[in-house]
């Protein structure tokens, strides 16, 4: 399950997680929040970020 | 998790977020391509959108050159003539402009996640923030 959790807060400013997206996609996720704001304050990469996403076009062994 | 991050405040792009927002904090006449007055009428501005409330309460919508919307009002007027939705949400700082670009952005969150299959939560915190949880499975 892909999670968003965002915090706008009092001073619109806007804080957000992601959970549940392996990999650099999860920033294809959040683009447009990030396209939303003038700038990004701060962000931090967490283990998830560096898990490759799972391969579609992986051919099984046989 | 795999990443978080702190943005900066958010920029108007989605008229219609804007709509719901004002409407619900009590601003419910919305009109289209009209102008916006100043307190004593001297000043008139196009709009793009006019979302009013009584006589004087109103906040518009002016489409600027990078094609997002500027937030225009007299926000004097807004003070004097609040309605009670948007009265509730000010206060510890948190001015009318500050609310509406909260809720707008709320809206515009929500109208864009939910357009790609999310579902959408929201509560309101003690503290004035805007907690929005989006899933997808």
């Amino acid at each position: 399950m892909q999670r968003i959790s965002v915090t706008i807060n009092p001073d619109c400013t806007i804080e957000y997680e992601v959970q549940g997206v392996k990999g650099k996609s999860c920033k294809d996720v959040t683009k447009f929040i990030d396209a939303l704001s003038s700038k990004t304050i701060t962000t931090r990469k967490t283990r998830e970020f560096f898990l490759e996403p799972p391969n579609k076009n992986m051919l099984r062994g046989g | 998790m795999s990443h978080f991050t702190k943005n900066s405040k958010a920029n108007i792009v989605d008229r219609v977020a804007f709509e719901e927002a004002c409407k619900e904090l009590g601003l419910t006449n919305v009109i289209h391509d009209t102008t916006i007055q100043s307190f004593y009428g001297e000043a008139a501005q196009k709009v793009d959108v006019l979302a009013s409330y009584g006589q004087r309460c109103q906040v518009g919508l002016q489409k600027n050159a990078k094609g997002q919307y500027d937030m225009i009002a007299d926000w004097y007027c807004v003070n004097r003539e609040t309605p009670s939705a948007l009265r509730a949400q000010m206060g510890n700082g948190r001015t009318a402009e500050n609310a509406i670009l909260q809720f707008t952005t709320k809206h515009t969150l929500a109208r864009k996640y939910r357009s790609q299959g999310y579902n959408c939560q929201f509560t309101n915190s003690q503290d004035g923030a805007i907690k929005m949880v989006m899933t997808k499975f």
